[in-house]
């Protein structure tokens, strides 16, 4: 008897450790099960019908393997996870998916064997995550699976994205890219019926279609644009067709007089320069002025890739004018292709001109792709001394205008570095909007550093970059902004540029209108009028932000953004 | 187990271990099955975590074979076996704490430090265990664990710990004691649960080169597994003896005082359901599977204890492969070949993962040596490695480090550094600074494994962070500021401002932000202006900001959105998206009750941006329910801009629903703002216009017109299919639009067609003729130059000739000067004549304004009053500021 509280106490430990794992299980809900779940093993099913949408359902198959993993480890919980696979049926799956979440291997297993037995219940359950419990790596699976169902039944994929437009970008290009590999039509009129327009996938599949029957594809393309994948296909279509046939490729390109079209037959040429120059050539001599003046850009730029000193006495003896700009653009690209440091020096040799200047221009957008100035894919952040010896051995003219042309690029990426190179003799010759690009950019390293730069802007665009400066800063620290800025001394001569930059950002410009809308001036000289005011006198400021044409609440919104204290305070 | 192990069919101890001195495999797997609990209870009760105890006990088990030469006494098996094992626990320790001792309540507690499987695995039940485990002293801990493990041996326990009878069986009172208020019968469940089976045994066989020898499988622990349920061989029996543990052979086998508490214990698990169904009760939960598979209880854990591979295929395929290809090291590079060729995706995976773990097992060395040799298999590298890691992180890591040279990356380490940082933290600053530079701007494992030391040794993690060498020092600085911040933001703070000048300390300081955005969310936001806004151009959501608002939502959202709802202006828009994620996981988990929520807490407005992105993005199957949702929401200001949100999207990214939206917009002044809207949007800027045609066919009559001016304005030459397709949809546009309409026609005709574009310009009415002719010139040009000044050269002198040259300057201004100079001067029209004067010498008078006013001068065609007027323009385009002189 003496024994029977230990008893009692251990029945009361059961009871309540029997409440509290119920407690724990309780919250998601998901663990717990539901009826009807499909039994393990036995389901393990043929391919065949696609299962309804895998829900949170509880997987006896899983919760077992849960077991068997905690006591098992090495080699041995592999064999678990592959044999708990191995047995599973569709209704297994979400649940084992959710222990195989932070498993690569495992996840990866278990998809190949879902996309084995039921593709199509992978697909909605991965559509509908949602429905299949926390914790379901909807994306991974539905990668992998994208990656895969295509080449094991292109047409159900088809018919899966189709109907389902709403899809995400990221597995519709997966699912694309694995369709364009062998049905590269059928992708490519889906991926235009959907409007994607900024994918481009690989290319492998459309070679095979292009070589089997190259009019066909061009048709097919020319009729269901898909943005830079049209281009794509084009160039790859035109790549194949120029190997076989150019002759017959160009009669078709031509006569379609598409910029599409062109881009066909600009390939088919490049193509066949590469493959015989002399009959591309004669082809070129012979036809008409329109076909010429269409097809000499991409004839020059592949003649360059080839003999680019040749090319370019040749474009500079019979050329002239926009034409001679024009191939001398592409003469740049195609030598580039083959050696950058022979078009940097291809263009330094030229003789300072608008050609030049163009021609430097041309050199400075392709070479941010190869990483002499940071960009948004480079791998570099700043840019190579290479570059910067290259611009100082441009005239100014045309080192203006590549600055000019690239300051986007390099300001975004390396602010610090663009600004240095600004200040140095070199930089000089830049315009406002180069400078006004370098303190924007500056701002997100150091805006009170970006201001002073801002105020060193030549006087005639000085305003101007301050605000736009000022207006930065307000973009992302609106409160720090008009913090500082409220410190200013009252006779800062900067105040005024600032508030508007302030301004801009801060009051949508519908306030200010008063009527009709048929020009921005009106707009544009109210906020200068209220940037005044706010840099000379608050509560005048006050009073025509009273007048704006906004919500009250609002209205008090950018009284406290504009750190204008209520009136009478 | 002590019953069964006096009761074991023979050989006894000391015959096995003569045997496996004379290098029977078979015996020393033997002698596995039978030890193996009792080597798992001692090592379980030094770590206090299973997958830690079973891994020392498997290295335990491979030193004992490895010196079996040594035991001289082999009677003395058994506490020789649990000397070593404790020994290797205890080396476990030191090696992934790096430290002789231990604070076992701050291990215990960690759930943290458990790699991400483990997790996975870690039910309820174990996570109770460790926790009640954790808090009792070893004393008492060993001696309880090697009790319920070994199925109640008080004898057995004291010969193993070296201790009386009496004092075990008063350590078992007190352990028992301690435990009680934690749920004992749960944890002699789990404890028996967590036995080492045939699987461990197999695993030991593998591990000494023994897996898959016919000898073996014919009579050993591998059959059991292999053939479950035909345990006929000795050691089958022996192996199943030890982990079927029923009632009945507990009652025969335990004592009187053991007799009252394992039947506490068993009326505690017969409760446990009990209890289950009682809390279910009160709680109601979603029917119940008719099967649900929760831990199994006391006499029903046999069967999850051991694995189930009988039936299996692909386990006896796998047998059969290394039956073919061998079992030890030497067979691994030929498996893996093997197994290469299988077509079959599944069986390949599958078969690759397990090849990988027992690699890791049998010759993880080797292992890394093939997988580093062959670039193409980073998984798997990565895979063994951190098997390896786990079994044992100082010879995974001296292995590493020898390999390779600064800037090497071989096995993968980055993305494994965090994994070191748990497992063995003296390595990773070796590691990291060989790393090459890190060029991936989202992902810093650096920063992730330092904050991980940091976060348990602060001063060490700091000091190696400073010295460290590479390119990885501002990295790992950042990490030990994110994981100090966490404790003491103010002393980060200061330690920053003293960083060397080299090291980018705003960026150091950031990282502490983001580590008390996880802490402390509110008291981050606050101080989101102590660095610059931060972040690279083109990267989504990357400033100061941002990134603080996703670490702070993450931690609490409803804290976060209601700081950003009371701080209007402390955070611009722009940074909301910051919450995009988050936001994206709420909307398509349950989009009305989110919206819904967030409209009454009144933080829906400074959601805007977050939402915004979210239903442009991965959110947009739910548009259509949040349009259904807004219709019935109460307007307010937050409620009209996720309305233009929704309709944003929507012709974006679901043009059905834009269409289905435009039909019920309401015949307002709003009403028709929002369908100019979606007509501007849904040909995205030209952008769209292959699908004009299905959008007109299914458009309201009020939209169609919207897209028909819209689609005219993006003519061009590519969408411009055929003049009779669009000639006759000119007058279906409201009449003030046409004029403009005809221009896009005829530059996009010309292009294609120009003498047909430009015979039709030529019959338009004179009033409406001038501007297109101008268009047909500038759609000619681009295609034929030659031909297309031409043509308007051929012109009449009069307005249409006059648009023609006026485009021609401004087609070839830029290029040709010179050229667009001559056609400039012959205009007609004077103020015409001027605009293009200004434009043919723009960029002329910046580059050579002396040969601009030359040409001025000799331009017989203009008058003195023409050519001083261009002269002040060339001066004020020399000092950089061109203006045309028509605008002065």
């Amino acid at each position: 008897m003496k024994r029977f509280p230990l008893i009692i106490f251990s029945g009361i430990a059961g009871l309540a450790a029997g409440f509290g794992l119920s407690a724990l299980r309780q919250p998601g809900g998901a663990e717990s099960g539901t009826a009807g779940i499909p039994a393990a093993g036995g389901q393990a099913g043929k391919p065949g019908a696609p299962s309804k949408p895998a829900g949170p359902a509880a997987s006896v198959l899983a919760e077992k393997l849960r077991t068997d993993l905690s006591i098992s480890r090495g080699v041995t919980r592999w064999l678990q996870w592959m044999t708990a696979v191995e047995k599973a049926g569709p209704g297994d799956f979400p649940g084992l998916a959710r222990m195989a979440k932070e498993m690569p291997g495992a996840l990866n297993m278990l998809a190949a064997r879902w996309i084995e037995l039921d593709p199509r219940g992978l697909f909605e359950a991965c559509r509908n995550a949602g429905g299949s419990g926390p914790g379901f790596p909807a994306n991974e699976l539905a990668q992998l699976l994208l990656e895969t169902w295509p080449k094991n039944d292109p047409d159900a994929v088809l018919t899966a994205l189709k109907n389902s437009p709403g899809l995400q970008m990221g597995w519709q290009f997966t699912a694309l890219n694995s369709l364009f590999q062998n049905r590269p039509e059928q992708a490519l009129i889906t991926m235009s019926a959907l409007s994607i327009d900024g994918y481009g996938p690989d290319m492998k599949g459309v070679a095979k279609w292009a070589a089997a029957d190259p009019g066909h594809a061009a048709e097919v393309a020319l009729a269901h644009p898909a943005g830079f994948a049209s281009r794509l296909v084009l160039e790859t279509i035109g790549k194949e067709w120029g190997k076989s046939d150019p002759e017959g490729a160009l009669a078709f390109a031509v006569s379609r007089n598409t910029a599409a079209a062109s881009d066909l037959a600009n390939q088919v040429m490049r193509q066949w320069v590469e493959k015989d120059l002399t009959k591309a050539s004669g082809w070129l001599a012979a036809a008409g002025g329109p076909e010429r003046a269409l097809l000499l850009p991409a004839f020059i730029e592949a003649w360059g890739k080839k003999d680019a000193p040749e090319a370019l006495q040749w474009c500079l003896a019979n050329t002239s004018g926009s034409q001679q700009s024009e191939v001398i653009t592409s003469l740049v690209k195609g030598t580039i292709a083959q050696s950058p440091d022979a078009a940097a020096a291809m263009i330094v040799g030229l003789e300072p001109s608008p050609l030049r200047s163009k021609a430097a221009v041309t050199f400075a957008d392709t070479m941010i792709n190869k990483d002499w100035w940071p960009g948004f894919n480079s791998s570099g952040r700043s840019a190579k001394p290479e570059a910067i010896a290259w611009l100082g051995q441009l005239d100014p003219d045309a080192r203006k205008q590549v600055i000019g042309n690239i300051h986007w690029s390099w300001s975004e990426h390396d602010p610090r570095g663009f600004a240095d190179y600004l200040r140095s003799p070199a930089g000089q010759v830049a315009g406002p909007e180069a400078v006004t690009a370098a303190a924007r950019n500056l701002v997100r390293e150091q805006p009170v550093e970006a201001i002073e730069w801002a105020n060193q802007a030549p006087e005639a665009s000085r305003a101007q970059t301050l605000s736009e400066t000022f207006q930065a800063w307000t973009r992302h620290q609106p409160d720090a902004a008009m913090d500082w800025l409220q410190k200013l001394p009252s006779g800062d001569p900067r105040r005024e540029a600032l508030y508007l930059g302030a301004v801009e950002h801060i009051i949508d410009p519908a306030a200010f209108q008063t009527g009709p809308l048929t020009s921005l001036e009106p707009i544009n000289n109210a906020r200068r009028d209220l940037a005044r005011l706010l840099a000379t006198d608050p509560a005048a400021a006050r009073q025509a932000i009273a007048k704006l044409s906004m919500e009250p609440a609002r209205r008090e919104q950018t009284l406290a953004r504009l750190k204008l204290s209520p009136a009478g305070k | 187990m002590s019953a069964k192990s006096e009761n074991h069919p023979h050989p006894a101890d000391a015959e096995l271990v003569r045997a496996a001195q004379r290098g029977e495999k078979r015996a020393f797997v033997e002698i596995v099955a039978r030890h193996q609990v009792m080597v798992c209870g001692v090592t379980l009760g030094v770590l206090g975590d299973f997958t830690a105890g079973e891994d020392a006990a498997q290295e335990a088990f491979v030193t004992a074979w490895r010196k079996i030469q040594d035991l001289r006494e082999p009677e003395k098996l058994r506490a020789w076996l649990a000397r070593i094992a404790r020994n290797a626990a205890l080396g476990h320790l030191r090696r992934t704490r790096g430290v002789q001792f231990v604070e076992m309540d701050e291990r215990w507690a960690d759930e943290d430090q458990l790699p991400p499987d483990e997790l996975a695995v870690s039910g309820e039940e174990s996570a109770l265990v460790r926790d009640a485990l954790g808090r009792l002293p070893e004393n008492y801990r060993l001696p309880l664990v090697l009790f319920y493990r070994q199925d109640q041996s008080v004898r057995e326990v004291a010969e193993t710990l070296g201790l009386g009878e009496d004092a075990v069986k008063q350590r078992l009172a007190r352990g028992r004691e301690m435990l009680r208020e934690r749920m004992t019968g749960l944890i002699e469940t789990a404890l028996r649960h967590t036995q080492p089976g045939a699987i461990f045994t197999i695993a030991i066989a593998a591990a000494i080169g023994a897996l898959a020898a016919p000898a073996v499988m014919a009579g050993g622990a591998f059959a059991a597994a292999a053939a479950l349920g035909s345990a006929s061989a000795a050691t089958t029996a022996s192996t199943a003896a030890s982990v079927s543990t029923t009632p009945a052979a507990i009652t025969t086998a335990m004592t009187t005082s053991k007799a009252s508490l394992v039947t506490a214990a068993l009326v505690a698990f017969a409760c446990l359901p009990v209890g289950y169904a009682v809390h279910q009760g009160t709680h109601p939960p979603p029917p119940p599977p008719e099967k649900v598979a929760v831990k199994p209880l006391p006499g029903a854990s046999e069967a999850a204890a051991k694995p189930d591979f009988g039936d299996s295929e692909l386990f006896a395929e796998w047998v059969r492969l290394h039956e073919e290809h061998g079992q030890d090291a030497r067979a691994m590079p030929a498996l893996f070949k093997a197994i290469s060729e299988i077509k079959d995706t599944f069986r390949r995976r599958a078969f690759r993962a397990a090849l990988t773990a027992e690699w890791a097992q049998v010759d993880p060395a080797g292992g890394l040596d093939f997988f580093i040799s062959r670039n193409g298999d980073r998984a798997q590298c990565r895979q063994l490695f951190l098997q390896w890691l786990s079994q044992d992180p100082q010879a995974a890591m001296t292995r590493l480090t020898s390999l390779g040279k600064a800037g090497d990356d071989l096995a993968g380490e980055s993305a494994v550094l965090l994994d070191i940082a748990r497992r063995a933290p003296e390595f990773v600053a070796a590691i990291a600074s060989r790393l090459p530079e890190n060029r991936d701007h989202w992902s810093h494992p650096v920063a992730d494994a330092f904050a991980v030391l940091a976060g348990s040794d602060l001063e060490s993690a700091r000091s190696a962070a400073e010295t460290l060498t590479g390119s990885r020092r501002g990295e790992a600085l950042a990490g030990v500021a994110k994981a100090w911040a966490q404790k003491d933001f103010a002393a980060m703070a200061a330690w920053t401002r003293n960083l060397p000048a080299d090291i980018d300390r705003e960026d150091v300081l950031r990282s502490g932000l983001m580590g008390l955005a996880a802490t402390d969310p509110k008291a981050a936001l606050e101080n989101a202006s102590m660095v610059p806004p931060g972040g690279r151009s083109g990267y989504f959501a990357d400033s100061t900001a941002a990134r603080l608002l996703k670490e702070a939502g993450a931690k609490d959202f409803e804290g976060t959105t209601a700081w950003l709802r009371d701080h209007p202006g402390k955070i611009s828009g722009e940074d909301v998206q910051g919450l995009a994620g988050i936001v994206t996981e709420r909307l398509n988990a349950d989009p009305v009750k989110f919206l819904a929520g967030e409209l009454k807490k009144g933080t829906l407005e400074v959601l805007d941006a977050a939402l915004g992105s979210a239903l442009l993005n991965d959110s947009k199957p739910q548009l259509a329910k949040v349009w259904e949702w807004l219709k019935g929401a109460p307007d307010s200001a937050a409620v009209r801009r996720l309305r233009d949100t929704v309709i944003n999207s929507a012709t974006y990214q679901n043009p059905a629903l834009a269409l289905a939206i435009a039909k019920e917009l309401p015949s307002t002044p709003e009403g028709e703002k929002d369908l100019n809207r979606i007509a501007q949007s849904l040909l995205n800027a030209g952008s769209r216009m292959n699908r004009l045609e299905s959008l007109l066919s299914d458009a309201p009559p009020a939209l169609r017109s919207r897209l028909l001016t819209n689609a005219f304005s993006f003519l061009n030459p590519d969408n411009f299919v055929s003049a009779s397709l669009w000639l006759p949809r000119l007058e279906e546009l409201p009449a003030g639009a046409r004029g403009d309409a005809n221009r896009q026609v005829a530059q996009a005709w010309a292009a294609k067609n120009p003498e047909d574009a430009a015979a039709w310009a030529l019959r338009l009415p004179a009033e409406n003729r001038s501007g297109v002719i101008g268009n047909v010139a500038g759609g000619w040009l681009k295609n034929d130059s030659l031909a297309a000044s031409e043509w308007i050269s051929q012109l009449p002198a009069g307005p249409d000739r006059d648009a023609g040259a006026h485009a021609l300057v401004r087609e070839v201004a830029a290029d040709s000067p010179d050229e667009a100079w001559q056609w400039a001067v012959s205009i007609g029209d004077g103020a015409m004549r001027m605009q293009a004067a200004g434009t043919a010498l723009g960029s002329l008078a910046q580059r050579n304004p002396q040969e601009a006013l030359h040409w001025i001068d000799s331009a017989a065609a203009l008058t003195e009053a023409e050519k001083q007027q261009l002269r002040q323009s060339v001066g004020a385009g020399a000092a950089g500021k061109t203006t045309s002189p028509a605008n002065q």
